[in-house]
């Protein structure tokens, strides 16, 4: 099976030319808790052809943060050139996590944002002609409602933990 | 601004610069007067009796009360200089206990200040990557009147990545007819690929 490191995206426009640097970083690579740039960020060793859905899925319901949504992925090992961090495998004890999403969770970590700024520079000229991979709002919801449906023990344990994620789950609407 | 050494003499010793326009505009406020007081002198010569007592209470607290206030900030957008707002809305954003904007930061708002929120947009001190996330929180705020307007304007933005957040925003109100119609163009007319794409996407949710 073949793997690579799924990034997921936030915007579908957010590589699109005539947009300063800055605000690309502001927009897809800043920490979601505090107001700097994200220096360890997350990838998932996946198949992405077969494994996208799921995995966004897990990561929109397992997050607990409604908003905002992720809605492209982009394979980062395709520019592996351009890596100066390692890739770890971070630990997690939260009730929210999803056993397989977990296992795939790698981070690219970066020492400083200077480093950040490099990689990101060189990854916007690079994926101009890329293949993003789209994820659908009402796909993701589907999914995660199908779970639910299907009585699966992880999907049941987000939507008691979680009023925001059960409210898209049990519906199946994002 | 001269009049920040005036206010010194009444109490008040460590006003840097990036703190001068909101100072005087929280001071106005904390005396309780008009948006035409709103000159450096009046607010000295009107204020000097309350501003040992209350200068030491402009925190936060101030700042948000200001932002909080109604869609034109109260009556504040008669003030001849408009960086004063600005200026407000960017130091809420330092002060506030996430250092500035992210999702954490726009969660909150929307839950539990929404207008904040929106004055943060309406002010211009959000950069166009923290814009767009904004633009697309708001669309969870229940309020249409005061949201769609604000987001409709946003997809006019330069940034393609700030129409795209408006169009996810905007998304919230699908329902209303003319919404629909104007994602629908947007669809087929955006000079953007990613938010022609989302635009067609929002409809087929």
């Amino acid at each position: 099976m073949k793997s690579g490191y799924l990034r997921l995206l936030r915007n579908k426009s957010s590589f699109e030319p005539g947009q300063a640097l800055a605000d690309v970083i502001r927009k897809e690579f800043w920490d979601s808790q505090k107001s700097v740039p994200d220096l360890s960020l997350s990838v998932y060793e996946i198949n992405i052809s077969e494994q996208l859905l799921q995995t966004n899925a897990e990561v929109a319901a397992g997050s607990n943060i409604g908003l905002p949504k992720k809605r492209n992925g982009l394979d980062f090992s395709t520019y592996s050139s351009g890596w100066n961090g390692v890739i770890a495998t971070p630990t997690s004890n939260s009730l929210m996590d999803f056993q397989f999403t977990s296992a795939a969770h790698r981070e690219l970590q970066f020492l400083s944002d200077t480093e950040l700024h490099s990689f990101v520079e060189n990854l916007r000229t690079i994926v101009q002609n890329a293949t993003f991979h789209e994820v659908k709002d009402k796909e993701t919801a589907q999914y995660g409602n199908e779970r639910y449906l299907a009585k699966d023990k992880e999907w049941e344990q987000v939507c008691n933990l979680s009023e925001r994620v059960a409210k898209w789950v049990k519906t199946g609407n994002p | 601004m001269n009049t920040i050494t005036s206010v010194s003499e009444y109490g008040i010793s460590d006003w840097s610069t990036p703190y001068k326009s909101n100072v005087l505009i929280t001071v106005a406020i904390v005396a309780g007067l008009s948006v035409s007081q709103l000159n450096p002198e009046t607010i000295i010569s009107k204020t000097a009796s309350q501003v040992n007592s209350r200068a030491l209470e402009i925190t936060k607290s101030n700042l948000l009360e200001i932002l909080r206030q109604s869609p034109t900030f109260g009556g504040f957008q008669t003030v001849d200089n408009p960086s004063k707002l600005l200026e407000v809305a960017r130091q809420y954003l330092l002060e506030s206990k996430w250092g500035g904007p992210c999702d954490a930061m726009f969660e909150y708002l929307t839950d539990k200040e929404p207008m904040v929120l929106l004055n943060l947009i309406r002010s211009g001190s959000l950069e166009p990557g923290f814009l767009s996330t904004a633009a697309e929180f708001a669309g969870q705020i229940d309020d249409p009147e005061q949201v769609i307007p604000l987001l409709l304007k946003l997809t006019l933005h330069d940034y393609p990545m700030v129409r795209e957040g408006a169009v996810y925003g905007l998304a919230s109100f699908i329902s209303v007819e003319d919404i629909r119609q104007y994602l629908q163009k947007m669809s087929k007319t955006d000079p953007s690929p990613g938010v022609r794409s989302a635009a067609q996407e929002m409809l087929e949710a």
